[in-house]
Parts: structure tokens; sequence; C-alpha cells
């Protein structure tokens, strides 16, 4: 038990660069505004940003809550189609030869373009914004399955073939565990994605969440609250990547910290 | 050996023409930026007509039209001098002044508001308070969804009973024709393009002008810069822009032809009708006594009251700093009031 506390107040302080990179940030942001005069609405102070997180003129954790639940739909979404799609590509080579052009393609569409089209098919709301950030988000995870299933010491594989081992059970026992960590690394890409996903559809048509803060007070030029809305949404992103993160500490422990 | 008469002639004529050339002085014509405030839309075929008929180079200026992408974005243009001066909605010119800009609106384009309500003909909304229980979508920063409250008080509205939705301005007019909101805020202006996506009279409008509603709307800005350091080029560059919307008055159809010139991706068929619902907007007993551009008072500090009272800004706005009317210059309107 004190070991696991050691380890986990170790992780927190050895960032100690990473603080410092953020409070050098603000400290530059606050002087930039105090001795430049920046108009408020232009630029706002850190502390003005900070005041607007918390200010009760606006239903933060309605919004909040309304966000989130998009990002991590977007997430699951996207990782669990990411990983079928990506098995059905390391299982057989015509899946391969087949999937793979047209997942590019879907890849390459600019989904603020898409966005409109969810709008017209769909209508505004939660799903619709989690299938954007899905579409976003999935790609990574395909492909970072399909090389994890695939490149593997081909002396392990012998090694399943010497005991008789069908294919779906060298999939299972040595291909899938070898992929671990080429899928969560690529989950912690489908991470940020579906944060992008999640208020590019917000922007394109809503009611609620950070996104549709961020819109609505950016036209009326309230940009503390524009602002605020911006690093509560980075925070939900934080959040989700701190996520994979453990839940790569617990599924391969043998690997080394990224 | 010299020809001393034949020198002073030339001297004389070299004179006489560098005189001659450009009313300002001989030097080059001063550069002049306005961001429109949008992408091509109706009422920007003057500014075109003027630049495209030489107004603004006769008066010395060599001016540039930008797009933006909305009245917030041309106020921090002009605020930020990356522009000399813009088009901007008045009530964002007012929301953004209790918020430190430092722009002040220096002509109007339209007199009567063109705030409106479009619908479809399956659930038409005939009167203001029909709207109760139907959800609202409008692009943030729209001028309806700005000046709703007051709308709203104005007919006993019960505001918890609408649902306000964001839409982003490409998507506005899909969203009402494919009945995902059953109300979208959009200028009187913009019919035609609902027809062109609903079909021809499927779109019906609740102009709040019909309602008892009166707003200032459609505004030229300029940065105090501007204002302080280059009062003629503006006096100047107002001039000939209200002489681009007399020609585009007299003679809509050449006002057109030159608008597509020089913006070869406007839809003719669609901003032909836009541009003739704007002028509507214009032809009224005060632009027709006081001339185009003319900005009331009165009617200033009305818009003024309505922005201070319903749109919960940071410090209230004073009607009396947010325009100025020592820039401006008569230039008659040539249509009949409407």
């Amino acid at each position: 038990m004190n070991n696991a506390l050691r380890k986990a107040a170790h992780s927190v302080t050895s960032r100690w660069p990473a603080f410092a990179i953020f409070a050098g940030f603000i400290l530059l942001w606050q002087m930039a505004v105090s001795f430049m005069d920046i108009r408020e609405y232009l630029l706002p102070s850190p502390m003005a940003v900070l005041n607007a997180m918390f200010a009760s003129e606006i239903r933060w954790a309605g919004h909040i809550w309304i966000t989130a639940l998009e990002i991590v739909g977007a997430f699951v979404i996207a990782g669990v189609s990411g990983v079928m799609l990506g098995v059905a590509i390391a299982w057989s080579s015509t899946w391969a030869k087949a999937l793979t052009p047209f997942l590019v393609f879907v890849n390459t569409l600019p989904k603020v373009a898409i966005a409109p089209l969810f709008l017209m098919w769909m209508g505004y709301g939660v799903v619709p914004n989690m299938l954007i950030g899905a579409l976003i988000g999935f790609f990574p995870v395909v492909i970072n399955t399909s090389v994890g299933l695939t490149q593997i010491d081909q002396d392990i594989v012998d090694l399943g073939r010497v005991f008789n081992a069908p294919k779906w059970k060298v999939f299972l026992k040595i291909r899938v565990p070898n992929a671990y960590p080429y899928i969560l690394s690529a989950l912690k890409v489908t991470a940020t994605a579906a944060v992008v996903g999640a208020i590019v559809g917000e922007f394109v048509a809503s009611q609620s969440g950070l996104g549709y803060v961020i819109i609505t007070t950016q036209s009326s030029m309230n940009t503390p609250v524009a602002f605020a809305a911006l690093v509560w949404t980075s925070v939900l992103g934080l959040l989700l990547f701190g996520f994979v993160a453990v839940l790569s500490r617990l599924l391969i422990p043998w690997a080394e910290d990224v | 050996m010299i020809n001393k008469r034949k020198m002073i002639w030339q001297v004389l004529g070299a004179t006489a023409l560098a005189l001659s050339a450009g009313t300002v002085s001989a030097q080059a014509p001063e550069k002049f930026k306005f961001s429109l405030n949008w992408f091509a839309v109706g009422d920007h075929a003057a500014y075109w007509v003027a630049l495209e008929k030489g107004y603004y180079a006769k008066a010395g200026l060599d001016v540039t039209l930008e797009n933006s992408k909305g009245s917030g974005d041309s106020i921090a243009k002009v605020d930020t001098d990356r522009a000399d001066a813009g088009l901007a909605d008045t009530v964002a010119v007012l929301a953004a002044g209790a918020r430190g800009a430092r722009v002040k609106m220096v002509g109007m384009v339209f007199d009567k508001t063109p705030l409106n309500f479009f619908s479809r003909t399956d659930s038409p909304l005939t009167k203001p308070k029909d709207i109760e229980g139907r959800s609202v979508g409008a692009p943030a920063g729209d001028g309806q969804r700005q000046a709703w409250p007051a709308f709203a008080k104005l007919h006993n509205i019960d505001q918890s009973k609408v649902t306000w939705v964001n839409i982003e301005p490409s998507a506005k007019i899909v969203a009402l024709a494919e009945k995902r909101v059953d109300v979208v805020g959009d200028y009187t202006t913009g019919l035609p393009f609902y027809e062109k996506a609903m079909g021809k009279g499927n779109a019906v409008m609740l102009p709040w002008a019909d309602h008892g509603f009166d707003l200032y709307s459609m505004s030229i800005i300029a940065s105090e810069t501007t204002m302080k350091e280059r009062p003629k080029a503006l006096r100047a560059f107002l001039e000939a822009s209200y002489q681009g919307w007399r020609d585009v008055m007299s003679d809509p159809k050449s006002a057109l032809a030159i608008f597509k010139k020089r913006v070869p991706e406007i839809d003719v068929a669609i901003i032909e009708p836009n541009m003739m619902a704007g002028l509507d907007l214009m032809r009224t007993q005060m632009y027709a006594d006081k001339g185009i551009g003319w900005i009331d008072e009165k009617k200033m500090c009305a818009s003024t009251d309505i922005v201070n009272t319903y749109m919960g800004l940071p410090k209230k706005v004073d009607c009396k700093t947010v325009y100025s009317m020592d820039y401006f210059t008569k230039v008659a309107m040539p249509l009949a009031v409407k």
C-alpha cells in the first residue's frame, strides 16, 4: 500500500518540468495582458478566466456533463470499432485489401464539412456528436491494432505452432497481448480526437455543452467565459488521456512509461 | 542653344498637368481597408460599385474590400486597426462597446430593421406568441438571438417555452428545411436563400418591423484611429460609398453586373432578390429627408436602451458616444419612400 502511494506521489512530483512549463506560460500570459493593455474581449487575463470557470451565470455542471458524455461515447465507439476493424484486417489479407483503402478515404474526409451533413441526417444532440468524434478518432486504433497483431517476433508464433495451437488461440494468447501497447498508444490519440469531435459537433449545432458555451460567448465577446470553457474542455481531455495512461499501467505493466 | 520660350511653355504645361492630376493632391492614393461583415451578400454591392466606378479613386482612396466571419470579426478587425472601417450589426457594436471596443458607428445601412423569423408553411408562425413551444435555430451572435429578450418582452412571450439551438450559419437553412428546428432567426433579406432550399412559397416570414419592433441593424463602423487621424479619408469613403448606394438604387441591374464581375462566385439569381429586399429597408422617410446612411439620435438611443435593458452586458452603453455624424455627407436617395 505504502509502495503504491509512494509511486503515485512520485509520478506527480517527477512531472515538475510540465508544471514549470504551465506556470511559465501563465506568467507570460498575465504579464502580456497587464503590460500591453490588451482589451479583455481580445485576450482576458488568467485571473479573469479562472473566475469565469466558476461563475454562477453559466450552468457549468450541465455543459460539462453533456460534453463529457459525448467525449466518452466517441472514445468508446472509436475504440471498439477501431479494434474490431483492426482485428479484421489482421485476421485475413482479403479483409485487409478490401477495407484499408476505404478506411483511409473515410479518415481523410474533413469532419468539419461532414458535421453539417450529420445534422441533416440525424439532427443535433449527444449521439451525432459522439459519432463525429468517433469518426475522427477511430483510424489510429485500426492501424495500430492491425500492426500490433501482425508485428510479432516470428519465434513466438512458431512456438504456438509447435504446440499445435489453432489460429484463433495463437491470435488470442500471443497476438492480442502483443498488440496491447500499440492499441493503448493509439487510444491516447483517440482521446484527443474524441474531444475535438465533440466540440466540432457542438459548433455546428447544439443546445448545450462546452462547445456551445464557447461559440455563443465568443460571439457576444464574452471572451473570459469562452476561454474558461476551453480550459474545462482541456481538463476533460486530460482526464481521458490520464485514464488511458492508467489503463496502460494496468494492462501492460511491463511496458515502459510513454 | 536652349530655346527659352519652349522651355517656359514646357514647365508651365508640366505644372498644369501636375496640379490637375487628382482632386486631393498629386500624391499616391491613400490605402483604405474596409471589412465587409460576411461573404458576399446583396447589401455589399454598393461598395463594389463605388470601387468599379472609381468613386473611391476620385476621392484619393485605394480601397480594399475584405470578407469577414460576422459582425464580431469585423468589429475586432476595425478595433485593432487591421481594417480602417467596416460593416457590423448595431447590436454587436453596442455589445462590443460594453466590453471595451472603441469603434463608433459612422453611417447606417438599413434604416428599417431586417430582423425576422422564418418558419415552414406546414407549421407557420403567424404572430409572435405562436413561437411558444417551438425550437428556434440561430448562429451564435445572430441579431435575432441577441435582441430576442426585448422582442419576447414586447409580446409577452414566455421565454422558458422557447428553445434556442445554436446552429452554424451554413447549416441553418438546411436545419429548417429538414425540420430539425421549427423556426430560424434570419434577416428578411434572406428569403431567396430559404426559398431555394425549401421551394418557392414554402418559407414563411414574421418580420419584426411588422410587429412593433424597430432597432438599428447593419451599420458602418470606424476605428478611433481612423476617426482621429484620417477624418478626411473617412468622410470621403462614406460619401463615395453612399454614391455607390445611390447607383445601386437607380440601376440595380448594372450594379449586379458589376458585383458579379468583381465577385464571380455569387449566384446572381439569389443575390438579386436579396439585394432588392435590402433596398426596401432603406426607402424610409428618414433617408428621403436626410440622405442615405443618416443616423437618428432618438432611434439610436432607443436601440441602445433595448440592448442595455435586455442583454445583460457588463456595463451600460451611452448612446451619445457610440456613433458619430461628423463624417456624414448627404447623398440624396433616388428612390421613393416605400
